[in-house]
């Protein structure tokens, strides 16, 4: 007898498309993930503090950078009092109040209520800015906030 | 020759699954989404401008100057006694029955936990870095008493049930379960911080 046309074991699996799949997967994954690359434009360097905690819900929050602005930034005016940076923007503290509440307005309505605003402030500003910043903020019944520091270990 | 085919020779891209396989979860095992890390606060409401009916032994004064001093009470202290004297106010256990207070009962610090206000005033001179190592040395003296409590009655520190709740591998029921026993823990020292500007002091007087 002859057995030439018949196969042993197992029939192969199929697997060319595998491939294709996983890339389609890749490029999903490469395409739908945005980066945030907001330049920043002030003196950022953050104090530290040990009893940090990380910070949920990031959907709801507005972050604002405070700080002396860099060198090659500084406004004519500007030179000595710190500023705000929203996302691209620098502001002086007069016009917070107005670019809060139109960081506000841009979120979904179901988030509108329960706001939080992450400070990331220059461990070198003044304290008055940010008592200034606190009282806008809390006129405005926005009232948690989280300031931002780098962890420090023990001893 | 008796080897060659007519076909061209067809690439074996079995292995190619793999190496984006590989790609993908190279990828995503090494992308980190970078979450901040500090310290939350919850400011007043601005409408609310109730004068302070606490009884002075309930309030402990922390203050910042200029010149970024420290003084708690009537005392000029360094950092890093604040925590220790922040702690000692709140688990003072004075006059109301506090069960679960370890203090000595001082008259001169607080009743109990729950009636212990910490008010924070400081300079608009004062630098940012001292704000919130003092904002830092609170928290870690609430962290502490909480962790204390949490050891006592649950077998487990407030802050690894903190972090327990935060992960994302805790299930529903435990979850609920884990913001029960914060709430409890935070209700026995609840966090209660005053903050008010200092208003810069006449020389002359």
């Amino acid at each position: 007898m002859k057995f030439s046309n018949e196969r042993r074991g197992m029939q192969e699996l199929n697997t060319a498309a595998l491939p294709d799949i996983v890339f389609i997967l890749l490029f999903f994954f490469m395409t739908t993930t945005t980066f945030k690359n907001t330049q920043v434009q002030v003196e950022n360097q953050l104090p530290s503090a040990k009893a940090v905690e990380h910070l949920e819900r990031t959907d709801r929050a507005i972050t604002l950078l405070v700080g002396q602005p860099l060198k090659g930034q500084a406004s004519a005016e500007g030179e000595l009092s710190a500023l705000i940076q929203i996302n691209d923007r620098l502001l002086r503290l007069e016009s917070l109040e107005n670019e809060v509440l139109k960081e506000i307005n841009a979120k979904p309505q179901y988030l509108r209520g329960e706001v939080e605003v992450i400070v990331k402030v220059d461990a070198g500003v003044r304290l008055a800015v940010v008592q200034e910043i606190k009282e806008k903020l809390s006129a405005l019944s926005v009232r948690k906030v989280h300031y931002v520091a780098l962890p420090k270990g023990d001893g | 020759m008796s080897l060659s085919r007519n076909q061209a020779p067809t690439v074996n891209a079995g292995s190619m699954a793999d190496i984006a396989f590989l790609l993908l979860i190279f990828f995503l095992v090494t992308t980190t989404l970078e979450t901040d890390q500090g310290i939350s606060r919850l400011l007043p409401s601005s409408d609310t401008q109730a004068p302070i009916t606490k009884a002075e032994r309930n309030i402990l004064r922390i203050s910042l100057n200029a010149q970024d001093a420290i003084m708690v009470g009537n005392q000029v202290v360094s950092l890093e006694e604040v925590p220790g004297l922040v702690k000692s106010f709140l688990d003072n256990g004075g006059k109301d029955s506090c069960s679960y207070c370890q203090g000595q009962g001082l008259n001169a610090l607080s009743d109990s936990p729950k009636a212990a206000v910490v008010s924070l005033s400081s300079a608009s001179q004062s630098s940012y870095a001292l704000y919130i190592a003092i904002q830092d040395a609170l928290s870690i003296a609430y962290t502490e008493l909480r962790d204390r409590e949490g050891l006592r009655l649950y077998q487990e520190s407030f802050s690894s049930m903190k972090e327990r709740w935060a992960s994302p591998e805790v299930t529903a029921e435990e979850k609920q379960q884990l913001t029960q026993k914060l709430k409890q823990l935070q209700n026995l020292f609840p966090q209660q911080i005053v903050e008010s500007k200092l208003e810069p002091q006449n020389q002359a007087s």
